[in-house]
């Protein structure tokens, strides 16, 4: 007997069990009745193991469960994003508002505070710069041409080489308080060197050459220009 | 599946190690995949389906998806079961009963005779074991796991339409069409 030419249609519907062996194409009720006993309930002999089977699953199921991590519920998840957000903004917000109160003090160091006043700057806002920053050349400039002398030219060279923060020369006994006097009269300087070159006085140390008795002046000529 | 719980719930609960959800995970696999080996490979059935079923098991945890995408997955692991077996034993397929038996349980081969009485599973499963191997398994994944011809070829590493032309050829041998006695293993 030719049998009926199945379509893929007619083909699907019968393997998936929707075709009763009395509806089959000619030809077909066998196979529809095939299938529908293959697909039958599961029978009590497939089955004689099911105990073994679920204790060893639920063994399986809670080893693979101690392996994960804690499950979390996507709204403590989302909490915890949240917070880690919060966090990371405020500790950013902090950070901006601290460095722009100590900009406003002029209380960053000079790199930093310049930093700041120029950033400041270009969105309207004035804070004091940095104390420029001197080199050594700068302060070797300063100490070879300036005019002062002594503890006012130490003070000078330290104030440029501190950026003003120093106060040397500052603290120092009042000029009005009288020398102490000792028993060597003698230079203990060298007049040459202080002067330039220029002093008229003893080069030597009088004192030592005339054991102690030498009443040789030690101060500069006050002649040398 | 279980009339009074949905899917996703028995999913949800056998994940945990819950008994009456993996319970009910098993009565709807196993079988199934049980009938499945027992056509294609019958000496290891029983074992091959029990190591599937541990594999599901331990696999709950990451798989994705409903009752359909369960079932394919299930036979997905049983069937990769199947490919290892034979890998190691070196072998490209198997006979999965003698030939005799299965002639025998199959029937008659009068196919309106046959027609007239009540066929049980087993014989039903004997008369697919008559095919062709790649026309048997697409048979049974088919009637078996529920899919549909796509998600058959996608277990089995072939087109959608190689998949189609078996199937056709298997129902028509199924139907007689093809004499039984032309089935060459």
């Amino acid at each position: 007997m030719r049998r009926h030419q199945l379509d893929d249609d007619t083909a699907d519907r019968l393997l998936s069990g929707r075709i009763q062996p009395d509806d089959a194409p000619p030809g077909y009720g066998e196979v529809a009745r095939l299938i529908r006993a293959v697909s039958a309930p599961a029978k009590a002999e497939e089955l004689a193991f099911q105990e073994q089977a679920i204790a060893a699953a639920v063994e399986v199921v809670g080893s693979q469960a101690a392996h994960r991590p804690a499950p979390r519920s996507r709204r403590s998840f989302v909490r915890q994003k949240l917070l880690r957000a919060k966090v990371a903004g405020l500790v950013v917000a902090g950070t901006i508002i601290g460095t722009t109160g100590l900009a406003f003090a002029g209380a960053l160091p000079d790199g930093a505070q310049n930093t700041a006043s120029n950033a400041l700057a270009k969105i309207g806002i004035s804070v004091p710069s940095g104390h420029p920053a001197s080199t050594g050349q700068d302060i070797s400039g300063v100490a070879t041409t300036t005019d002062s002398t002594g503890v006012d030219k130490g003070a000078e060279i330290s104030g440029l080489a501190s950026g003003g923060v120093s106060q040397a020369g500052q603290h120092g006994a009042p000029d009005s308080t009288p020398p102490v006097t000792t028993p060597n009269s003698g230079g203990t300087g060298t007049a040459d060197t202080a002067s330039g070159g220029a002093s008229g006085a003893g080069t030597g140390t009088a004192g030592t050459d005339s054991g102690g008795d030498s009443t040789a002046g030690s101060a500069n000529d006050t002649t040398t220009p | 599946m279980i009339p009074q719980e949905p899917f996703e719930a028995i999913l949800a609960a056998a994940r945990t190690g819950a008994e009456w959800a993996l319970v009910e995970l098993y009565r709807d696999l196993h079988p199934r995949v049980l009938r499945y080996l027992r056509t294609m490979e019958p000496s290891e059935a029983e074992d091959l389906a029990s190591e599937a079923w541990i594999d599901v098991a331990a696999g709950l945890g990451r798989f994705e998806g409903d009752e359909r995408a369960f079932r394919s997955w299930g036979f997905t692991i049983a069937r990769r079961r199947l490919v290892d077996l034979r890998r190691q034993r070196g072998r490209r397929n198997t006979v999965p009963l003698p030939r005799e038996a299965i002639v025998e349980r199959a029937g008659t081969g009068n196919v309106e005779e046959e027609a007239m009485t009540e066929l049980g599973t087993e014989e039903a499963l004997a008369r697919i074991a008559t095919l062709p191997p790649d026309q048997a398994e697409v048979v049974l994944l088919r009637v078996l796991a529920g899919l549909d011809s796509g998600e058959v070829a996608r277990i089995l590493g072939k087109r959608p339409g190689a998949v189609r032309v078996l199937q056709h050829r298997a129902l028509r041998r199924l139907a007689g069409e093809i004499p039984r006695e032309s089935v060459t293993e």
